[in-house]
């Protein structure tokens, strides 16, 4: 039995080709391959720019991290984009010292991570 | 809570993934209720999930019935955990090996796989992190990580 993880999608009013993707839970080894699955089935749908929101996640370990850079990396590769917001501050800082915040697309704020949806 | 440091957790688990949750949660509450920080206890909650999954992944050679066993020595003013598994083939030994002597090569860290990247946060997060082999393969990571929030008791 895998930890308890969900995603919510919402559309994005005039981006068709956007979605606002909602964590809720903990990202971690049991559950990644899930969450991949449902990540990449919205790449294959045309969906290549992802907003995810963070502000429910509660935790991600080193597991997790890997397939986020792997989201970040396979949305630029498809021409879209994969931007975190909301995150909290014990797991941006594992970002951080791990060297990965550079890496990924993180705001603040939605409005901001959605403007800058191009 | 009163408290009497140092206290002891030692579980031994089936080797298998869907055990890490229960146990870094159960130690990340108990520290709280310790009176450690939550952000000391959500970064113990990472390390003890990138050892125990280092150990299930690579150190029980496939064996169905496999354990490892966790080891936690709550201290005033530090935390060890010592993880233990069922006993690892020689070319994830030197794996391991490799993946604790910090980041040599320097990788760029998308490169890092998963294992790697668990043990860097690992070794990042903790005074000391130290691999002990015995005659038999079985592996063990020995974690201490130093209180910040207070100053220990003379």
């Amino acid at each position: 039995m895998e930890t308890q993880i969900q995603l919510t999608c919402e559309e994005i009013s005039g981006k068709s080709d956007a979605r606002i993707v909602r964590f809720v839970g903990d990202l971690d080894a049991t559950n990644v391959d899930l969450i991949t699955e449902q990540i990449f089935n919205y790449f294959s749908d045309g969906l290549v720019k992802i907003v995810a929101d963070f502000k429910q996640l509660r935790y991600v370990n080193s597991t997790g991290l890997g397939v986020l850079l792997h989201f970040n990396k396979t949305a630029r590769e498809k021409g879209g984009c994969f931007k975190i917001v909301n995150l909290n501050e014990d797991v941006y800082e594992i970002i951080e010292i791990i060297g990965a915040a550079s890496l990924l697309d993180i705001y603040d704020e939605m409005e901001d991570a959605v403007a800058a949806l191009s | 809570m009163d408290v009497t440091f140092p206290y002891t957790i030692r579980v031994k688990l089936p080797s298998d993934l869907e055990v890490i949750p229960p146990i870094r949660k159960f130690i990340s509450e108990i520290l709280v209720v310790s009176g450690f920080s939550a952000k000391f206890a959500f970064r113990s909650e990472i390390i003890v999930d990138a050892i125990c999954n280092n150990a299930i992944s690579y150190g029980s050679a496939g064996e169905a019935e496999s354990e490892i066993e966790v080891s936690c020595e709550v201290y005033s003013d530090r935390f060890e955990v010592v993880v233990k598994d069922g006993g690892g083939s020689a070319p994830n030994i030197e794996r391991l090996k490799e993946a604790i002597g910090a980041r040599g090569a320097k990788s760029p860290i998308e490169e890092i796989e998963s294992t790697g990247m668990g043990l860097e946060i690992v070794r990042l997060l903790s005074e000391t992190m130290e691999l002990s082999v015995d005659e038999n393969n079985l592996t063990s990571i020995h974690v201490v990580r130093k209180r910040e929030d207070v100053n220990p008791p003379a």
